[in-house]
């Protein structure tokens, strides 16, 4: 089902003859999914993201003390969503249960909470990460299915579209605007002529998907699954290019980004925030000028080394050797990290929330799921993995909730939000994992 | 011998191999008694065995870029994919055969096809990869193409065209020029057309279909062709091998022999082959994305960080190609290269880069784990880690995997003393008394703890925080006093050896051995002893292996199928 929402879009439609260049039928530009005439200013589609932070919180400090609609902000959640309540949703007590496997440290929970299983070494990837199923049902008309940053500058994302496929992920802001914003990024409204170029490099990937089918016949059904996955990519690939042959909608909440900076982190966190900021306020435009509709954003790792300057040790260290202070109650020193990942998440969501885009905000169009590799880190624990939903992807979510999970695994999370999004799927998760009971509370 | 009793033969020793391996994997353990030492046939010889399955492995970075250079040039400048490696057993080459490709890598390869593509078609560069000059630049000139489809495709493809193809590219050339008014333009989509499919992207193998028998079937001559290249070399076959596989040269023995040698005398292509293997074994790459504390470390610049990388290799090429030493003495050798980058962290005057140079024989320094790459690799951003070192040597060198910290574990005990702790070894203590982590940390601690004399970007120290620092231990059983006891200690451990035999072997399949080889390696690792640790006649035995020249199937066959 088409989401093609320009204003532009639904005037040539209604002009006729231009629904050709659209590339679908009239009804379908004029009508979403429930059937409702598209408002004339043009209606945003859903868009899905996460945002990772390595290393959890302080539970006391953290957990809202009242459930449901109006809870409080304990101290280090009101660092991330003082004023902005009423559009996330807090998520407590949701498990990530290891089916029995060994406990790999901030590892195995971040795995179970993407893909409904435990992993069997440090790197291994059980499944396809859900937002990779998610970015194959919504992701497929805008150029990039998904897109991925790193504000600690690592070249691997935990999303996977599959075992043997991790994501490459991006942490240069300079790299990630020359992909966004550089070759290839058109803004509607101006001339239109295709790029002859553009089209013999599309006619060369269609011609080598036709010259690859003889090589299907040949594989082992591993392999043939690789061949598959192949396929898929190349497939994606050839509707990127489409794009480009496509006029683009005029978008009004869509304006060109001037360059950026190299921001090579060095480790120091003031330079991974600062580098986050850089990355988070591009992913902001190319969701704005609908590049993409799935994104995926890590701050930091949870074995993270990110540290202040003249310290002898990083973050993660940190959390292990610093003493629990009796008065404070917490560890003042490992606190300040805590109190800049909420601050970054803070800038997103503003960020978000600063773009006008038809009848709301981007943030009322987008579901964005906030996730830790951990609770309290000193302890490697697997329960309790702090989860907040920001957004209602167009009217999908009810946000500004505190939902307790009592224990239950959070792939129920995980499979409210797929379902939600459109991915086709009655049960995820594995073993303990498995689940068919959607956090029903989340939904609108 | 009946053909009966094979198996049983081969299931009690692949028992032993399992057994020997869950004792190491154990950790804590002494070093235990090796398996049978009967004198066993040369790899060559040891035929009586199912060889492995075949693995399509999608094509490392590393890979590609060699692949692209050994086609275009060693001067070809290459946009490298963005597409993620994946490792098995500590080896991208292994876990190439799990690596698949991702929508956002595929827009990578896109970018880098466009750009070699390119590049390779420039006015100034054309003529070295273009047999022809087309009648007319703005025309097509099919006879002109096909000779470039003909005598780039194979290379690149890595097997002959078949015959409907050529036609099909000639074609694709033509339809492009016509679109965009340019011959170059219709060659350059053909060669974007080969880089991002899946006969280039993935080295994939196949049988000879007429050999089927007991002990496996031979790998097809262009399969063949491709791993011989890609072990020795670390790229795709040249011309000569290629046709090697296609006049049936390649399926004789003398003929097959031939290759090996001239691949083998081929001095500068086996040193790019070996750079490859030791970069992927040591991790060499990720030294690129090194941060230290640039107050605590000002030496430690990109530029060092650049030369403590080519140190590594360098010493390594030195050490096993050049002088054909021992591999063990590897990590015993005082000799190595210097720059003057690299001077102020070793503490040494340099006057011309890369000069031989040697470590004094009374200092800490001698072979590569004193080196600069491995010792800033395996240490945080400040301090050193002795955990990280302990179990990179262990996975790495010594094919010791360690398990993971139990379900429970608790740092409170780590953390309490911590604070006071002065050196390293106290802040470990907790690792070596407590019995949940005792039994991995103190074989993993004690490698660690013996290097302590380097800090995090390894310079040489004695004290840390005004207290001396103490490098004695043990490995797996035998006692060291100091570093410099460590590296002798590691030197003579008889794993060191046997485990670079066994990754070299992966390594040149592109899979992890399966448990029907335990005798091939067995038969390697009493060859390697015998050639006094030859790296070179160790690369040669493996190739000249039946385990290396057959495979188990008749077709490209599913991973998980196992053999009855």
């Amino acid at each position: 089902m088409s989401t093609r929402w320009s204003r532009r879009r639904f005037l040539r439609g209604l002009v006729g003859g231009a629904a050709v260049t659209v590339g679908l039928p009239l009804f379908d530009a004029l009508f979403d999914d429930n059937g409702e005439l598209l408002a004339a200013e043009g209606k945003a589609p859903a868009r899905f993201g996460t945002w990772f932070w390595g290393c959890g919180m302080n539970p006391q400090r953290w957990v809202p003390t009242k459930d449901g609609a109006g809870y409080d902000l304990p101290p280090e959640l009101a660092m991330g969503l003082e004023g902005l309540s009423n559009k996330v949703s807090v998520l407590t007590g949701f498990d990530t249960p290891l089916n029995g496997r060994n406990n790999f440290p901030h590892y195995s929970p971040l795995m179970v909470t993407l893909t409904g299983d435990s992993p069997l070494s440090d790197h291994h990837i059980p499944r396809t990460t859900f937002d990779q199923e998610i970015a194959a049902v919504i992701g497929s008309e805008s150029r990039f299915q998904s897109l991925d940053v790193h504000a600690e500058g690592w070249g691997q994302s935990w999303s996977a579209a599959g075992p043997g496929a991790p994501m490459p992920t991006m942490g240069s802001p300079l790299k990630f605007y020359q992909r966004v914003f550089g070759e290839g990024f058109q803004i509607g409204g101006g001339d239109f002529k295709p790029d002859p170029k553009v089209m013999v490099r599309k006619s060369v990937l269609s011609a080598v998907l036709e010259d690859s089918k003889r090589l299907k016949k040949e594989l082992g059904s591993h392999d043939r699954h690789r061949l598959d996955q192949y396929f898929t990519a190349v497939r994606q690939l050839e509707k990127q290019l489409d794009l480009l042959l496509t006029e683009p909608p005029d978008l009004a909440a869509c304006s060109k980004p001037g360059s950026t900076s190299k921001g090579k982190p060095n480790g120091l966190v003031t330079q991974v925030v600062a580098n986050h900021k850089l990355l988070v306020d591009l992913m902001v435009l190319a969701l704005a000028c609908d590049q993409t509709r799935v994104f995926n954003i890590t701050l930091w790792r949870g074995l993270s080394d990110v540290r202040y300057p003249g310290e002898q040790v990083g973050y993660h260290r940190l959390t292990h050797d610093e003493a629990v202070d009796a008065k404070l109650g917490y560890q003042p020193l490992s606190q300040r990290f805590i109190k800049q990942a909420m601050g970054a998440w803070r800038h997103l969501l503003t960020s978000l929330d600063g773009i006008q885009e038809g009848d709301g905000t981007l943030l009322d169009h987008v579901a964005v799921l906030a996730h830790s590799s951990t609770e309290f880190p000193k302890e490697h624990g697997t329960q309790n993995i702090p989860l907040m939903l920001a957004g209602s992807a167009a009217g999908k979510f009810k946000p500004g909730q505190h939902i307790r999970g009592k224990a239950s695994p959070n792939s129920r999370v995980i499979l409210t939000l797929q379902q939600a999004m459109g991915v086709p799927v009655s049960s995820w998760g594995v073993g303990d994992n498995e689940t068919s009971s959607p956090v029903t509370a989340l939904l609108a | 011998m009946s053909g009966r009793t094979r198996p049983q033969r081969w299931r009690r020793r692949a028992a032993a191999w399992v057994a020997l391996s869950v004792a190491l994997g154990a950790c804590g353990e002494d070093e235990p008694k090796a398996a049978a030492t009967e004198v066993l046939p040369p790899a060559q010889e040891v035929r009586n065995f199912a060889p492995g399955p075949i693995a399509m492995r999608r094509l490392t970075r590393g890979q590609y870029v060699a692949s692209l250079r050994g086609v275009f040039g060693q001067d070809l400048k290459v946009l490298p994919p963005t597409e993620v490696d994946v490792a098995m057993e500590g080896l991208l080459t292994v876990g190439a055969k799990v690596a698949s490709v991702t929508p956002a890598g595929m827009e990578g390869y896109l970018l880098s096809a466009r750009q070699v593509a390119g590049t390779v078609l420039e006015a100034d560069r054309r003529d070295q990869v273009v047999p022809c000059t087309p009648k007319d630049p703005k025309s097509a000139d099919d006879a002109c193409a096909k000779a470039f489809v003909q005598a780039v495709g194979p290379l690149l493809l890595r097997r002959a065209l078949h015959p409907d193809e050529t036609p099909t590219l000639v074609q694709r050339a033509r339809t492009a020029t016509e679109k965009l008014g340019d011959f170059w333009a219709g060659l350059e989509a053909v060669l974007i057309g080969w880089l991002i499919s899946p006969d280039f992207l993935f080295i994939q193998e196949r049988s000879a279909a007429d050999t089927a028998g007991t002990a496996g079937v031979a790998l097809s001559p262009e399969s063949l062709a491709s791993r011989l290249s890609y072990f020795f070399w670390g790229r795709g076959p040249d011309a000569a091998l290629l046709a090697a596989a296609a006049d049936g040269s390649l399926a004789t023995d003398a003929g097959y022999k031939a290759q090996v040698v001239r691949l083998i005398a081929d001095a500068p292509s086996l040193e790019r082959g070996v750079r490859a293997l030791f970069s992927d074994l040591l991790s060499l790459d990720k030294l690129a994305s090194v941060n230290k504390d640039n107050k605590l470390y000002p030496a430690f610049t990109a530029a060092a960080i650049e030369d403590a990388r080519e140190q590594t290799l360098r010493t390594i090429v030195d050490h096993l190609l050049v002088r054909r030493a021992d591999y063990r003495d590897l990590f015993t050798t005082r000799k190595t290269f210097m720059t003057r980058n690299l001077g102020p962290i070793y503490d040494v005057p340099v006057a011309k880069d890369w000069s031989p140079y040697e470590f004094p024989a009374d200092g800490a320094r001698a072979g590569l784990l004193s080196q600069v790459s491995f010792l800033a690799l395996n240490a945080r951003a400040v301090r050193s880690s002795p955990v990280l070192r302990g179990v990179f040597v262990l996975d790495r060198l010594l094919c010791t995997p360690i398990p993971p910290p139990p379900p429970d574990v608790s740092f409170d005990a780590v953390a309490t003393t911590s604070n006071n702790a002065p050196t390293a070894r106290e802040r470990l203590a907790v690792h070596r008394v407590n019995p949940s982590c005792n039994g991995c940390h103190k074989v993993m601690d004690n490698i660690g703890l013996a290097l302590e004399n380097f800090d995090a970007a390894g310079r040489f120290r004695t004290h840390e925080a005004g207290h001396a620092i103490d490098t004695s231990g043990d490995l797996m059983g035998a006692a060291y006093g100091d570093v410099r006891g460590f590296y002798k200690v590691l030197h003579d451990a008889p794993n060191l050896a046997k485990c670079m035999v066994k990754k070299l072997f992966m390594h040149s399949v592109g899979r992890e051995y399966t448990g029907a080889e335990v005798e091939l390696v067995n038969a390697l690792n009493a060859d390697f002893a015998k050639s006094g640790f030859d790296f070179v006649a160790l690369m040669r035995e493996i190739a000249l292996s039946h385990g290396f020249r057959a495979t188990e199937g008749p077709v490209l066959r599913d991973d998980k199928e196992v053999r009855p």
